[in-house]
This record gives structure tokens, C-alpha cells and sequence, in this order.
């Protein structure tokens, strides 16, 4: 089983993907549930304190959970395949809990147009430097306890150059005094009238 | 709980065309305008109209000046322009959104009949602007700063202005330093200037230039919008100021985080953001200075319409929002302050009266003795300026949002009397309804209370018959 990871001990489907990406998707929801009730800490500091320690969390889940989901389903032995797919259920959670927010004010077409906004694309671009890195990091450890392993590879190495090109579309393609990402944005903007507006 | 009335002044037939004669007269005899101004053309002995310097602003919410109470903002210029004109305190955008609004500015119309409703409606080159119409009477007219709105720029060169500044970087929004200006269709760059003053600059030169008169400058800032660049002499100004006074109780650090809120453009501490918005307007209320000093200078003043708006107000985490466009009183409602030394009787007044932006176009030119267009939705505030108290006052004014991607705000309808607000939406979202008067921050819907019960049919009506109106266009 060559694109196994873990090498040694692959547990069964539920601990080796569930358990983990499950957890994961269990504490997004949570801290969704939570921050859109911050009512419930009542006003003032208490309020404030809950909205500085919940959105920053959620914020962190949304973004950086693929780095651990991806790393225990590598440890897990699960193959790449499955370590990709799951490692990214809580950014793909988040954009189709946009595309369902927006479609009561959106068509569907301009709500699914939306999944392809800077936002999401950002959250998924950023996974494109986090899961070749992980890739990299575990293989690194598996080498160090003495397997023959490359590590880095084609796949990681290509993904990683694309986040590159990705990052500077969407961050340092501007004039001088924009708001980063802007230029893009006006762009994306673009498409949207030449699909939806007559 | 007693039935609330809106119509607290009924009045009879009898009534209602004392008050519309009341109008008449002082439109035409407090301002002196049918008298002097209309058959007027050029070269006659009649009193010369009045000049006209309008500046818009851009997200600058009503509260946020010293002489609306700012517990820390320093606005001395506009605190002097309230001081020596009429400061209106529900002054409202028809549509809280930059472009929709600037249609309304120039148009005199509502956002569904100029037809920029969002940020991708173009305008239509065959919209009348007051500018326009100022021009056909002889007016030597400029237009400095932000146009942003849908489409090409537009050809005002010739038809309603002598010089045409604007700008198209950022998608039109500007940049607050080095902003390239398309002066008169020659892109021109402006390396080392802080567009604020860059524009007063210019905006200076024409004054001087036409101080004959008459003239009017459409001066339209970007300040205060994001990312709310302070000028370097100003980055430091209010950084001890108490925040928490003007914060409200629902704000927190995160606000922008909040879903649908990335694309605001609020990034970093909304605590800094929050402080340079001040500074921001601190900066162009300066501004705002030089040009009142400068027609003292020239001895324009006396007969120079100096008008200050902004295009809608702007939420600082008010209801957990961050923007503009909702119906809420913080971004519906925006400044507005007009002097006129030589007409305005009993300059400082405050008037609570119910105003919108469509009202400008028609009141600069009935001061300026023109005819207003039918076409315009807008009531002339000229009898407001003179004092005068037997005066149609609107019961209610409606306005209205239109949906723009990808802000995910939905489409609204709202009514705004002296007391409530009641808002219908466009998709699932149930309707609202709050009592000003004891919710200024409308935080309680009261729709399903006995006290908004007793109230909506009323409003109910007054909705269908806005709607209806909407949808002759």
C-alpha cells in the first residue's frame, strides 16, 4: 500500500477519517452556533471577552484545520486521497454554508458564483501552501525515524508553486494605495456582470 | 394602548392651499427668486444667482461631527458652517449605497427611476443632473472627485460642466495618496498628494477663477470611505480618545469577521480603522475650511450656497454590522448642513424635518431661481431655509435598497416617519418595524407588539403606496 502514510498500524476507516475529520467538523459547528449567539453572554466586557475568544477561534478552525486533520489521517495511515478530501471538510463546509446563507438572497447561479469569490478562493488558496507543507513535514519525521522516503516530491512541489502565482494574484496584483486583493476583486466583479448582469 | 396617529396636523382643504401658497410665496418672495431670477438670461440687471459650492462626502454617518454632540471628532468647519446655516437632523438617503446615492444627488430622483440602483446599473448619459440645468442658465459649473458610478464615465465635459475631475482607480473609489486624476479626459498623475487636498486644490483654482460667478462646484470626496487614510501631520490625532462612548454596547473587535463582512474591506484592528475614520474626516473638515475662507477672501461668501452631505451614513458595529446599505437609522440617515449668509434667516437653527438626498437637486435650483423638473422626485428645502413655518411637512419618506452582489444584503423597502420605522425585505427576512422615538437605535422590533400592532396598517398603507409608485417608476 505505497500511498498509505503512517506506514505502520492503519487503523480502521472510522479512527483513521472519521474520528478526527468528524471532531474537527463538530468543533466548526460549535463555534459557528456560539458566535452567531454572542447575545447569550449578555453585554458589555463578558460579551466582548466570548467575541475575542470564539471568532478568532472559528477563524483559526476555518482556516488551519486541514493542518491537523490531514496530519492525523497521515499518522492514521490514511492514503493520500483520503487525507486530501478530508483535510479540507471544514473549508468546503464553510463555502457551501456560504453558497446556502447567500441563496436566500442570491439566485442560485449568482449564490454559487459566490463559492468563487476572494474569500473562498483565499481559504482554498491558502490550503494549496498548507497541505503540501504538511505532506512535507510528515514525510520529514517518517524519514527521520530512519524510513527511505523522499520528501519532497512532484505533487507538493507543483502545488506549492501554485499557491505562489495564487498569492500574488490575489494580494500583491494591485496599484499603489489599494486595498490588497482589490484588483482581483474588481475582477471577479467583471465576471459577475458579464454572467448575471444584462 | 390609543391608536398613534401619524397625521397629527390634519388639515382642511382651505388649510392645504394656505400652506401650498405659503410655499409659493416663499420660495418666490423669501429668496426673492421669481422676481429677480426667472426670464433672468444673462446680461439683464438682475440680481446675480447665487454661486453654489456642494460637497459630498463619502460614508460620513450624521453623528459624527462636534456639532452633533462627538464626544472627541473635531469638526471646526462644519461646526462654523452649522453655526452660520441650517443644520437638518433627518436628513436621509434614499438608497444608503455610494453610487445609487450619487445618482440621487445629481438627479433629483430615486435610485429606481435614474436607474443606478447598485454598483452595476450603468448610468444613463441621458439623465438630467442639476448641473446640467445650472449650466443651460449660465452657470460656470465643475465636478471634482468621485463619480463611481456603473459604467463609462460619463460625457459631462461641455454639456453640464466646464472641468471634469474625477478619478478611476480602485474601481472608481480612488486612492487617498498618489490617486491619478482624469482632468478634463487627461489622466494625470499626482505623485506626493493626498487626494483630499489635492481635489480642494483644484477645486480652489476654479473659485478663483470664476469668482464672478455665478458657479457651482460639485466637490465629491472619497474621505472618509476605506481603507480611511489619514493624512501623515493627522495619524496620531485621537489616539487617546475614549472609544467606548461612541462604540455601541453590541460592537466587539471581530466585527468584520462577521459572516458576509470580508468583502467590506475593514482588515486589521477595527479599533485603528475606527480612530482613522475620524481622523479621515478631521482631515477634510480642514479642508472644508479652506474653502470658506477663500470666498471670504474673494467677498463671495454672502452669496455663495455652501452645502455639505454625505453619500449614506456608515455602521461601527451597531446591530453587529459593519457598512452601509441595511435600513438602519446609522447609515440611512446623513449630515447635512447648508449656508447661504445672504438668504438663510436666523442662521444656526436645527431643523428635524424630514429630508432626503433627492431634495438637493431641486433646492439648488430653486435658490438658483430655475425651474425644477417634474421629473424630479425631490421637494425643494428652500422654505426650510427661510424659517418659514406654514410649510407642507412630509409624513413619511420611503426608501430603498436594491440587491448588489456580492454584499449579502437583502433587497428592503422601508417607510421613515418622524417615528417609526417600518421595513418590508425581499426575500425570507420578516418585515420590521421600530419606534424612534423610544428605540433611537432600533433595537426592538416591535412589529408583533401590541404598540406596533395598533401601527401597521397605517404603515402597511403607506408601503403599498410607495411600492405602487415605485413600480410606475
Amino acid at each position: 500500500m505505497a500511498k498509505m502514510a503512517g506506514r505502520k498500524g492503519i487503523k480502521p476507516f472510522s479512527r483513521r477519517v472519521l474520528l478526527p475529520a468528524g471532531i474537527t467538523l463538530g468543533v466548526w459547528i460549535v463555534l459557528n452556533v456560539l458566535t452567531s449567539h454572542l447575545e447569550w453572554f449578555g453585554r458589555g466586557q463578558t460579551y466582548r471577552t466570548a467575541a475575542t475568544i470564539f471568532y478568532p477561534l472559528l477563524g483559526l478552525t476555518i482556516i488551519f484545520s486541514s493542518l491537523f486533520v490531514y496530519s492525523v489521517l497521515y499518522v492514521r495511515g490514511a492514503s493520500v486521497k483520503e487525507r486530501i478530501l478530508w483535510a479540507l471538510i471544514v473549508p468546503l463546509a464553510w463555502i457551501l454554508k456560504e453558497i446556502w446563507r447567500v441563496s436566500s438572497i442570491f439566485s442560485l447561479g449568482e449564490s454559487l458564483y459566490y463559492a468563487l469569490g476572494p474569500s473562498p478562493l483565499g481559504l482554498l488558496g491558502i490550503q494549496l501552501l498548507f497541505l503540501p507543507l504538511c505532506e512535507i513535514f510528515w514525510r520529514w519525521r517518517t524519514k527521520k525515524r530512519g524510513e527511505t522516503i523522499r520528501i519532497v516530491t512532484l505533487g507538493p512541489a507543483l502545488i506549492l508553486i501554485i499557491f505562489v502565482i495564487l498569492v500574488y494574484f490575489m494580494l500583491f496584483w494591485r496599484n499603489s494605495g489599494d486595498t490588497p486583493g482589490s484588483k482581483l476583486f474588481y475582477l471577479y466583479m467583471e465576471g459577475y456582470k458579464a454572467l448575471f448582469v444584462n | 394602548m390609543g391608536k398613534i396617529k401619524f397625521f397629527d396636523r390634519k388639515v382642511s382643504r382651505r388649510q392645504t392651499l394656505k400652506i401650498i401658497g405659503g410655499t409659493l410665496a416663499a420660495g418666490a418672495t423669501d429668496f426673492g427668486l421669481v422676481s429677480r431670477v426667472v426670464g433672468a438670461g444673462k446680461g439683464t440687471n438682475q440680481e446675480k444667482k447665487p454661486n453654489i459650492v456642494f460637497i459630498l462626502s463619502d460614508d460620513h454617518r450624521a453623528d459624527t461631527m462636534s456639532n452633533m454632540g462627538h464626544p472627541f471628532i473635531k469638526t471646526p468647519n462644519l461646526d462654523r458652517l452649522a453655526k452660520e446655516g441650517v443644520k437638518f437632523t433627518n436628513n436621509f438617503a434614499t438608497t444608503p449605497l455610494c453610487s445609487p446615492s450619487r445618482g440621487c444627488f445629481l438627479t433629483g430622483q430615486y435610485a429606481h427611476r435614474h436607474g443606478v440602483k447598485n454598483n452595476f446599473t450603468p448610468w444613463n448619459d441621458k439623465n438630467v443632473t442639476f448641473l446640467e440645468l445650472l449650466k443651460k442658465a449660465g452657470y460656470k459649473n465643475a465636478f471634482f472627485g468621485k463619480w463611481h458610478m456603473p459604467g463609462r464615465l460619463p460625457n459631462l465635459l461641455g454639456k453640464a460642466v466646464d472641468r471634469f475631475v474625477t478619478f478611476t482607480a480602485s474601481g472608481g473609489q480612488g486612492i487617498y495618496f498618489d490617486c491619478p486624476l482624469i482632468i478634463d479626459g487627461v489622466v494625470t498623475e499626482r505623485k506626493g498628494k493626498y487626494l483630499t487636498e489635492d481635489l480642494t486644490d483644484l477645486a480652489l483654482d476654479f473659485i478663483r477663477k470664476e469668482k464672478d460667478g455665478p458657479f457651482c462646484v460639485y466637490l465629491a470626496h472619497k474621505a472618509p470611505h476605506q481603507p480611511f487614510v489619514p493624512p501623515h501631520e493627522l495619524q496620531e490625532l485621537y489616539k487617546d480618545a475614549d472609544v467606548s462612548r461612541t462604540l455601541p454596547p453590541e460592537y466587539h473587535p471581530w466585527i468584520h469577521h462577521k459572516e458576509g463582512s470580508g468583502y467590506y474591506g475593514v482588515m486589521g484592528s477595527v479599533g485603528e480603522k475606527y480612530l482613522d475614520y475620524h481622523r479621515v474626516i478631521t482631515a477634510m473638515d480642514q479642508q472644508i475650511g479652506r474653502i470658506l475662507s477663500e470666498l471670504e477672501k474673494l467677498k463671495i461668501a454672502d452669496r455663495t450656497i455652501v452645502v455639505y452631505a454625505s453619500d449614506n451614513g456608515y455602521f461601527w458595529g451597531e446591530k453587529q454590522l459593519i457598512d452601509k446599505r441595511f435600513p438602519y437609522e446609522e447609515a440611512t440617515r446623513i449630515p447635512l448642513i447648508m449656508r447661504y449668509p445672504s438668504k438663510i434667516n436666523n442662521p444656526g437653527r436645527t431643523t428635524g424635518e424630514l429630508v432626503l438626498s433627492v431634495d438637493m437637486a431641486p433646492t439648488l435650483l430653486a435658490l438658483a431661481g430655475l425651474q425644477v423638473p417634474g421629473t424630479m422626485q425631490g421637494m425643494s428645502l428652500a422654505p426650510i431655509l427661510t424659517g418659514n413655518k406654514n410649510l407642507p411637512h412630509r409624513s413619511s419618506v420611503h426608501l430603498e435598497y436594491f440587491k448588489d452582489f456580492p454584499y449579502s444584503v437583502p433587497e428592503w423597502d422601508a417607510v421613515r416617519t418622524d417615528r417609526f420605522l417600518y421595513i418590508e425585505y425581499g426575500n425570507q427576512k420578516a418585515a420590521e418595524l421600530f419606534d424612534i422615538l423610544k428605540d433611537p437605535r432600533t433595537m426592538h422590533n416591535i412589529i408583533s407588539q401590541p404598540e406596533g400592532k395598533s401601527v401597521l396598517p397605517e404603515l402597511q398603507a403607506m408601503m403599498k403606496n410607495y411600492l405602487r409608485r415605485k413600480a410606475n417608476g
